[in-house]
């Protein structure tokens, strides 16, 4: 494989960023140029040279240096090298010169792109394919035009680009995209432009090496949980044994410890078994994750079970399914289903059974799958710097940041613009990482301690409170005709 | 409150801690700053906070900070200094990690068994670390090269 390389820094970089004063990410810095920002849909696009619009993406700057802003979270799919791979098609420059930027969440519907997405349904790449092609070949073209009249000769079939460099074929004149980003930033994003042909392409279809993995190699990618602020402390959680509990009373500060805080289930972030305003978990604060993590361990807490806790087990579960697989109503499609039948459902097209019944082979399977934990290799996590009704930043690994800043705002009364997200490498998502309930706990701590927080979910928390996955008791029928065709199939799943 | 003395990627250090049988990961992670070292499962199980004591694996979510005391501590941070170590090379022309939380731990894993003298699939033999992504065919192929 002929890799090359594609330069990015490791991301929330915590030790630098961690006491900086709140500002919107700015993406040009000292060195002005073309900022394209592209709102959807594409039509209304708009260039500017200013270095504060939150929903600029793609800066092309005077010192060469180019910018894409990616939404989406990495938890290793590849896709801000990607990304900048579709990017540079049609900017024509190469992709190993492009400087990766994680983005912010904003409240724009539908978001901006570069804006951070929830990152979920495996859509980074597909959903962003045209628009990344459409605002390279725009940006190109806006630089093109910039040189045109630069150079004086307004055909723009004399021109070429390689690799970020405009050729005037005529005078063999050449001039850098940085040295025309200032003029081009001034003229009108065009409608359209023309794309690379196929035949032509030169960065899609190459197996190009990812941005993130030198970071990934000498430790420095910065994780969730590796993020480090100025005078943080640690907290670890706690949550009642069973789902649907509720916190007794709120045990005391042991000794050495600094906190204890009671943390409760907040709209949004309820799903699964646990209950909107339960006080679900309590988060012991310390100076270090050690000595914190043993108080917690070590911490008698009373809780209120819910009154089904007993039979919250994967045996009880699994009988129950079995129990409802052989007689509970199905649910048939377009009929009058009575209330009990959300739990199993079935469709008929025609009558299944005794076309299976009349098959010249059956087969008969059952299938099941316990509630799994997602069992991410990075725990959940979240670290939170808060100045009651002044700031609140917040670092995470998390899959939803914009669910995450409206949670923030819900939570600490801030506007917007008062709070940032920073979104953390994450080690592993798998959909765990878009609920937000690690989240809402650590700024529950931060607003509680007046200190900056970080908050850990032991593994054994963060088996034992995931999220399940769903579990499945399915049993499949099928009728095959003497040529093996299918002649029926049923399909029932509780 | 002890004070541990340690030598971690060749620097020495006075730590103090309330608790002498921390583990040495959190002594790393918090009281360092040195956060390649991953937490993972904290039973030694995952193998993602795996170092190098005197040369040899060890996982440090379970190994007492205290023991470390006079001996030669190496993090992923100390493997080396510009991803230079063979395995750092090899993880990076196979492009092995995908979300890479636990390649710290493989490298670390790996770098032990090559100080051992071993090689290709004998390494590969002995990296039972967990990773979720499932990057283990590329490990193999890197590995094969070392």
């Amino acid at each position: 494989m002929n890799h090359e390389m594609i330069s990015i820094k490791p991301m929330a970089d915590a030790s630098v960023q961690g006491a900086a004063p709140i500002q919107r990410r700015q993406f040009l810095g000292a060195a002005a140029g073309l900022t394209v920002g592209f709102a959807l849909p594409f039509g209304s696009a708009q260039a500017a040279a200013a270095t504060a619009a939150v929903n600029t993406w793609l800066t092309v700057a005077t010192d060469n240096t180019i910018t894409l802003t990616v939404g989406a979270s990495d938890m290793g799919q590849g896709s801000f090298t990607g990304l900048a791979q579709i990017l540079c098609e049609d900017l024509m420059v190469n992709p190993a010169r492009v400087k990766l930027v994680q983005g912010a969440p904003s409240l724009a519907t539908p978001a901006p792109v570069g804006a951070a997405i929830n990152t979920v349904g495996s859509g980074v790449t597909r959903n962003n394919f045209w628009k990344l092609r459409d605002a390279g070949a725009a940006a190109r073209e806006m630089l093109v035009s910039a040189a045109m009249s630069r150079v004086g000769d307004p055909s723009r079939g004399s021109y070429t680009v390689n690799d970020g460099v405009i050729l005037h074929g005529p005078s063999g004149t050449t001039l850098s995209y940085g040295q025309v980003a200032a003029d081009a930033a001034l003229l009108p994003v065009p409608a359209s432009a023309p794309l690379v042909p196929d035949s032509q392409f030169k960065c899609i279809g190459k197996a190009l090496a990812r941005a993130d993995i030198p970071f990934k190699v000498d430790g420095s990618a910065v994780y969730g949980l590796d993020v480090r602020v100025p005078n943080m402390v640690y907290a670890v959680i706690k949550h009642c044994p069973s789902f649907g509990g509720n916190l007794v009373a709120l045990p005391s500060t042991p000794a050495g410890m600094l906190a204890v805080v009671a943390t409760s289930v907040k709209a949004g972030t309820g799903r699964g078994a646990e209950k909107v305003g339960n006080t679900n978990a309590v988060a012991v604060v310390g100076t270090n994750t050690w000595d914190t993590w043993q108080a917690s361990k070590r911490l008698a807490v009373r809780w209120t079970l819910p009154a089904n806790s007993a039979s919250m087990n994967s045996a009880q579960i699994l009988a129950d399914a079995q129990q409802l697989m052989t007689s509970a109503t199905p649910f048939v499609a377009g009929a009058a289903n009575p209330p009990g039948t959300l739990y199993t459902v079935e469709r008929s097209t025609a009558d299944a059974n005794a076309a299976i019944a009349t098959s010249a082979k059956v087969i008969d399977a059952t299938y099941s799958l316990p509630y799994v934990a997602h069992a991410c290799m990075e725990v959940l996590n979240c670290t939170v710097d808060y100045v009651a009704g002044v700031r609140c930043e917040v670092w995470a690994p998390t899959q939803s940041a914009k669910s995450a800043l409206t949670l923030i705002m819900a939570l600490t009364g801030l506007t917007a613009d008062k709070i940032i997200v920073h979104v953390t490498y994450l080690g592993g998502g798998l959909g765990r990482k878009a609920e937000n309930d690690f989240i809402s706990q650590a700024v529950q701590v931060a607003m509680a301690v007046q200190r900056p927080v970080k908050l850990m979910w032991p593994r054994e928390e963060d088996f034992t409170h995931d999220v399940y996955r769903p579990m499945a008791l399915v049993r499949v029928r099928a009728g095959l005709d003497a040529n093996n065709y299918v002649a029926g199939w049923a399909y029932r799943n509780v | 409150m002890p004070t541990l003395n340690l030598n971690v990627n060749g620097q020495a250090h006075a730590v103090a801690v309330n608790d002498p049988s921390m583990p040495l990961l959190w002594v790393l992670r918090d009281h360092l700053g040195l956060t390649g070292t991953k937490y993972g499962c904290g039973i030694e199980v995952c193998g993602a906070c795996t170092v190098l004591v005197n040369g040899q694996r060890e996982h440090s979510c379970v190994f007492d900070a205290s023991s470390a005391v006079g001996k030669n501590v190496v993090t992923i941070e100390g493997l080396s200094a510009d991803r230079s170590h063979p395995a750092q090379k090899a993880w990076i022309a196979n492009q092995v990690p995908q979300c890479g939380f636990c390649q710290p731990g493989m490298l670390m894993t790996v770098a032990g068994a090559m100080n051992a003298g071993h090689h290709g699939a004998e390494i590969a033999s002995e990296v039972n670390n967990l990773c979720v992504c499932g990057t283990y065919q590329r490990i193999k192929q890197a590995v094969a090269t070392l």
